[in-house]
């Protein structure tokens, strides 16, 4: 279960306020399992999404709850990116509650995660 | 010169023949729908319907077109928009929107002949389209909804 609970102050449009953190749920979870630039000694060599992948349709979490805090008596505060800040470590503190182990370098790949618990 | 039908209607290409459709479509036939991505079919923004199939048009050159092309304009018009169109909008499923044209065909694919669809099916189906913004939740509800208004 994903669930994202969001204080912005005051809630203008709660439906385009939900998809942007859907939004977030998303680049947030495409930063932490898979975005890397990679380089050789002379050049950047992620070129195309083969090479630089991104969370795709299939990783979209199966179940996702929003608690928008809509606090009227506070200023407007913004809701354009907080929650992906948040939820790479959300999932690095899942994998570490998994295994017990803390990686603190991204992406979390599958080889990555191997390499960590070898 | 070639001549290729674009929703129903004739068009006689004026470029050459490796030119890729995406371009002819948009370019030729003033089409702006489907979007030029990643021109290496790795993303799907210019998916289009050749022959009923999604085929990825800014690798597909002009004369290897063997059937009817069917853009995101020829699924429906405004008045009368198709399920999939109709369903978007209700669930607002685009940020940018720079990947709904090809997303939506792409679903359109799915849908036909189909009365229902899993989420499963619906995830598999649109694996090949990227959307940077992170519209796929409201994506995924929108295909669902229009499946049930699909004949």
């Amino acid at each position: 279960m994903t669930v994202v609970a969001l204080d912005c102050g005051l809630v203008i449009n709660p439906i385009g306020l939900r998809a942007a953190i859907e939004g977030q749920i998303m680049q947030g979870l495409s930063r932490a399992l898979y975005e890397e630039v990679h380089f050789d000694e002379r050049k950047v060599t992620s070129t195309d999404w083969y090479s630089y992948p991104i969370a795709r349709l299939e990783d979209v979490p199966q179940q996702v709850e929003l608690v928008l805090l809509n606090r009227a008596d506070q200023p407007i505060g913004g809701a354009g990116e907080p929650a992906i800040v948040c939820f790479s470590p959300a999932v690095a503190n899942a994998v570490f509650n998994a295994t017990g182990i803390r990686i603190r370098r991204y992406p979390l790949t599958p080889e990555a995660v191997k390499k960590a618990l070898s | 010169m070639a001549t290729i039908t674009v929703n129903g209607k004739p068009h006689t290409v004026q470029a050459s023949p490796d030119t890729p459709l995406l371009y002819v479509l948009r370019n030729e036939v003033q089409l702006n729908g489907p979007k030029y991505g990643c021109g290496l079919a790795q993303c799907g923004a210019c998916t289009v319907h050749v022959d009923g199939q999604p085929v990825r048009s800014c690798v597909t050159p002009v004369s290897q077109v063997r059937g009817p092309v069917v853009t995101v304009e020829g699924l429906g018009t405004p008045d009368k928009p198709h399920p999939l169109q109709k369903a978007f909008i209700e669930e607002q499923a685009a940020q940018c929107g720079y990947c709904t044209s090809g997303i939506i065909m792409s679903a359109a694919a799915l849908l036909q002949g189909k009365k229902q669809v899993s989420d499963q099916e619906i995830r598999s189906a649109l694996e090949g389209n990227l959307c940077r913004c992170g519209a796929h939740m409201r994506v995924i509800a929108a295909v669902k909804k229009a499946a049930g208004g699909v004949a």
